[in-house]
């Protein structure tokens, strides 16, 4: 679809988010909890805190949740009653809306989009990502760990939003881009005023401070180099990198239940552990956290962007500013940019 | 401080270079000028990365859980009062070999709790540091082969900030108030395992939500898995945990995780008058029994 641009008062922002709330839209966006911010539930636009960077945690959850329940089963008498775990989903998550993420947030859905319809078309996600419309603010202020910039993104990117809104004094510029954002506003079309893309601000010349290819470069040739053995040995192989990580994506599925019901279910999982590659035979074919860590960034550098022409990272830079251990993702990629 | 900083590097360095340890784990600068994280020194020349601060937040002795760290053999490391208690009990519990540890031991006055120094908290003072350290009594570790002196101002604790004040608060809930506090928290539980991947102490080979022949503990993610993970945790840490409180620190759910153990703790002192880690010759307390032990649970 064709970019169309419109300007709306902070004002009527507040008043286009309280009214998608009462039409029974399902509003998620940053808010307040435990002297932190996270993605959660609104009941009204003031619930909203727009005036952090990112909310700790990305709104994977809402794409994949923590736990998903495949099916059910229960036994009566011979007969086998299963319940097909997608009905609850096509259900619960009509009409979501993520509003007030960033735009790395945002770019993570159509890149995840991509392994969950590769050999195997993943129902739960499409049905869960249709459903999904997102209005992303542009970032005025990144912080240094991060680097959207050097990921293919920026600051102001509107790759994955339906809607992105770029702050201006009182007001807001709105780029909808796609159809779903299009429908989303065209209830509440006298809120916003359309203007055309020349009336926007230009997006400022982020800087890039590395490159990513090159980072890719070494990770193609150096396997076995020593930097990954050396770097990681502060790594204590806690998940915390991968489980608040808008992109990582593994999951385990596992059955629970007795003789009479139970239910198949999938819960997020990490490469950060041990147990995640350890054969039945006891063998384990990633013995270190060094291995372990090399294996997220060959999947997020290398590997994915090989198989889906996408880097498997959006520069968020949650895992930096969240490990225990103080391991800069962004500091590290550019390390092997320069090796 | 550069003077600690320059006591630090010259330990590690003679260390390194007589061959006593051939790895020297301490702190160094970290990501921003408010954050410091673990070096793992290995040459001489590297040795003048060794640095210390309020910063330092880290409970290095994790690090000798990691199979990667024990091949190292003979390790030198650099630790808090509370880092060295995590030690101690590593030592009483044989995970790890008093003869294969040179423990330097640096005076510690406080440290700035990582979500204050990250938004450009500088100063140590009693809103500013965790509550551990305000309950701390070895600011000085008690076992130590070297001892730095730290340039860092004394806390000043005027004892009108209490800490872990909750605890008393749901001391003094019913057990329907307690449960329903404590499946609020839990719920935000993610089950990254962070909290035992931080943990000196947790350093089963292979921990109980691993093992699945039988499944012992629910592998969901929601109220009946993350219950069991966080109660089967406060378990294996009671009488154990030495309260470095890296758990909670840990947690990016924000689980009061300390709240439990240092309920634990208190409770194992009160019961069998025991404190974890402060005497590398004393039994761990569930190890041992004794015919005075606190037994009025058996009817």
């Amino acid at each position: 679809m064709e970019e169309k641009y419109f300007e709306i008062e902070a004002e009527n922002l507040k008043k286009f988010v309280n009214s998608l709330i009462s039409d029974n839209f399902n509003v998620i966006a940053p808010k307040d909890k435990d002297g932190d911010t996270f993605y959660g539930k609104i009941d009204k636009f003031d619930e909203a805190n727009l005036d952090i960077l990112l909310p700790k945690m990305s709104y994977k959850e809402y794409l994949l949740p923590k736990t998903e329940t495949l099916f059910e089963y229960s036994f009566s008498g011979a007969d086998v009653d299963i319940k097909d775990g997608l009905a609850s989903v096509t259900g619960e998550n009509k009409k979501r809306v993520i509003f007030g993420g960033r735009p790395c947030d945002a770019a993570a859905g159509p890149i995840m989009e991509k392994v969950f319809n590769w050999d195997y078309r993943d129902e739960f996600f499409n049905e869960r990502f249709k459903n999904l419309t997102i209005i992303s603010i542009a970032c005025e202020k990144p912080d240094n760990y991060c680097f959207c910039t050097e990921m293919q993104l920026s600051p102001e990117s509107s790759y994955g939003s339906d809607i992105l809104l770029k702050k201006e004094g009182n007001k807001y510029f709105a780029a909808v881009v796609s159809e779903k954002g299009l429908e989303l506003i065209t209830p509440y079309l006298s809120l916003f005023k359309e203007t055309t893309k020349d009336k926007v601000p230009a997006d400022k010349d982020w800087k890039k401070i590395f490159e990513i290819e090159k980072t890719k470069g070494f990770l193609d040739k150096n396997f076995e180099h020593n930097y990954f053995q050396d770097r990681f040995l502060s790594c204590i192989g806690c998940g915390i990198c991968t489980y608040i990580c808008p992109t990582c994506h593994c999951f385990d599925i596992q059955d629970e239940g007795n003789l009479k019901e139970g239910r198949r279910i999938r819960n997020w999982d990490s490469c950060q552990f041990a147990i995640f590659t350890l054969h039945t035979s006891g063998h384990n074919p990633r013995v270190t956290q060094g291995d372990r860590y090399r294996q997220r960034l060959m999947h997020k550098f290398k590997i994915y962007s090989e198989k889906f022409n996408k880097y498997l990272c959006v520069g968020c830079g949650r895992c930096s500013r969240n490990c225990p251990e103080d391991i800069d993702l962004k500091e590290i990629a550019r390390d092997l940019s320069l090796l | 401080m550069a003077n600690t900083d320059e006591k630090l590097q010259k330990i590690a360095n003679d260390l390194l270079e007589s061959g006593e340890v051939s790895l020297v784990i301490g702190y160094t600068k970290g990501s921003n000028p408010q954050r410091m994280r673990p070096a793992f020194i290995t040459k001489t020349e590297d040795a003048g990365r060794l640095s210390f601060s309020r910063y330092a937040v880290q409970d290095l002795a994790v690090f000798l859980k990691k199979p990667e760290v024990k091949k190292f053999g003979k390790i030198g490391i650099v630790v808090k009062g509370c880092d060295e208690k995590a030690l101690n009990a590593l030592i009483q519990e044989y995970q790890v070999s008093r003869d294969n540890i040179k423990i330097i031991g640096v005076e510690c006055n406080g440290i700035i709790r990582q979500n204050l120094a990250d938004k450009g908290e500088t100063a140590v003072s009693e809103a500013t540091v965790y509550d551990k350290c305000l309950i701390c009594n070895e600011h000085t570790p008690i076992l130590y082969d070297y001892l730095v002196e730290s340039g860092e101002p004394k806390l000043n604790v005027s004892g009108n900030i209490k800490p872990y004040a909750k605890i008393e608060e749901l001391d003094a809930m019913s057990p329907e108030e307690k449960n329903s506090f404590w499946e609020k928290e839990f719920d935000k539980c993610i089950k990254c395992y962070a909290c035992r991947q931080a943990c000196p102490l947790c350093y089963c080979s292979r921990c109980i939500v691993e093992k699945n022949m039988p499944q012992w503990i629910d592998t969901n993610l929601e109220e009946t898995g993350n219950a069991q993970w966080n109660l089967i945790r406060a378990y294996h840490l009671s009488g154990r945990c030495i309260g470095c409180g890296e758990c909670e620190r840990a947690c990016p759910v924000n689980i009061p995780l300390m709240m439990i153990n240092e309920k634990m703790a208190r409770d194992t002192y009160e019961l069998f008058g025991y404190k974890s880690g402060l005497d590398i010759n004393a039994k761990p307390v569930f190890g041992v029994f004794s015919e005075s032990d606190f037994n009025e649970f058996i009817k």
